[in-house]
C-alpha cells in the first residue's frame, strides 16, 4: 500500500468513527460567567462613583 | 447578528470589550470541531462534552491574553485538547477510538451489497485497531491531520508542539501504520475502493 492510499484510508475512517453527541453546549455557563463579570465592572462602577461622591463631599 | 458574518478577529475583539453575543456566536461556530476534539482526545462522550465546555469558559477568560491578529480556532483547540487530556488522565484511561454502532452506506452512493459491507467494515476494523495501537502522541497527530482534517499549523497549536513535530510525527505513524497492516494482513486497506468498485 502507498501512503496516498493509507492517506486515502484513514480520511475514510474519519467518516466511520464514532461522533460525540451533538447537543449544543450549554451557553448558559458561559452567560453566567460573562454576567458576574459584568455585575463586578458595574459594582466597581458604582463604588467608584459613590467614592467621588465621597470625595467631593469632603471637598466641599 | 444579521448581514455578512463577522470574521473571528472581529468577534474576538468585540468579546474582549464584554460583547457577550460575539463570544456565543464564537462558541456557536467552533463548538463541533471542538466537541469532536475533545472526544479524539478523551476518548468517551462525558468528558468530552465538559471539557469542551470548560474549555470555552477557560478561553473565554484567557481572551485577554489571546494574540490579535492570530487565528482563534488553533488557539481555542489547543484548550480544548488540554483539558481532555487532564480529563483522562485523571480518569486513568487509555483513549480508544471506535466505529459508529450503526453504519451508513457511503453517502451519495448506491447501497453495498452485504459481502461488500462486510469487507470494507472488516478493513476499517483493522485499520482502526492498527491506528489505536500507535503511541499517543502518533495517534493524535493522525486524528488531527486525517480525522478532523485539521492543517499541519492547527495541528501543531492544539498539540502544542513546532510545525516539525507534527511532520515526523505523521511521518512516522504512517509509517508503522503500513508496516502494521503489511504484517497483519495483505495490506490492501482500500475501503472507498472496495465500496466504489473501483477495483481490488
Amino acid at each position: 500500500m502507498t501512503g496516498r492510499e493509507l492517506e486515502r484510508a484513514l480520511a475514510d475512517l474519519g467518516a466511520h468513527l464514532e461522533h460525540p453527541a451533538t447537543r449544543r453546549l450549554r451557553f448558559v455557563y458561559v452567560k453566567t460567567d460573562v454576567l458576574a463579570r459584568r455585575v463586578q465592572r458595574h459594582a466597581v462602577v458604582e463604588q467608584t462613583k459613590i467614592g467621588d461622591r465621597i470625595v467631593g463631599r469632603r471637598r466641599h | 447578528m444579521v448581514g455578512r458574518p463577522l470574521p473571528d478577529t472581529e468577534l474576538v475583539a468585540r468579546a474582549k470589550r464584554g460583547d457577550a453575543a460575539a463570544y456565543e456566536e464564537l462558541v456557536r461556530r467552533h463548538q463541533t470541531i471542538a466537541l469532536r476534539t475533545a472526544y479524539l482526545v478523551a476518548g468517551n462522550d462525558a468528558d468530552a462534552q465538559e471539557a469542551a465546555q470548560d474549555a470555552f469558559v477557560k478561553a473565554y477568560r484567557a481572551l485577554g491574553r489571546f494574540r490579535p491578529g492570530f487565528p482563534f480556532r488553533p488557539w481555542l483547540l489547543r484548550i480544548v485538547a488540554n483539558e481532555a487530556r487532564n480529563r483522562r488522565r485523571s480518569a486513568g484511561r487509555r483513549a480508544a477510538l471506535a466505529l459508529r454502532a450503526a453504519e451508513e452506506g457511503p453517502s451519495g452512493g448506491a447501497a453495498p451489497s452485504p459481502e461488500g459491507a462486510l469487507l470494507a467494515g472488516q478493513e476499517r476494523e483493522r485499520l482502526l485497531a492498527a491506528v489505536n495501537g500507535l503511541r499517543e502522541e502518533e495517534r493524535l497527530v493522525i486524528a488531527c491531520r486525517y480525522f478532523l482534517e485539521l492543517s499541519e499549523e492547527e495541528t501543531a497549536a492544539a498539540l502544542g508542539v513546532r510545525h516539525g513535530t507534527v511532520k515526523s510525527r505523521t511521518s512516522r505513524a504512517l509509517a508503522r501504520l503500513r508496516a502494521v497492516l503489511a504484517e497483519h494482513g495483505d495490506g490492501h486497506v482500500f475501503p472507498m475502493t472496495t465500496l466504489e468498485g473501483g477495483g481490488e
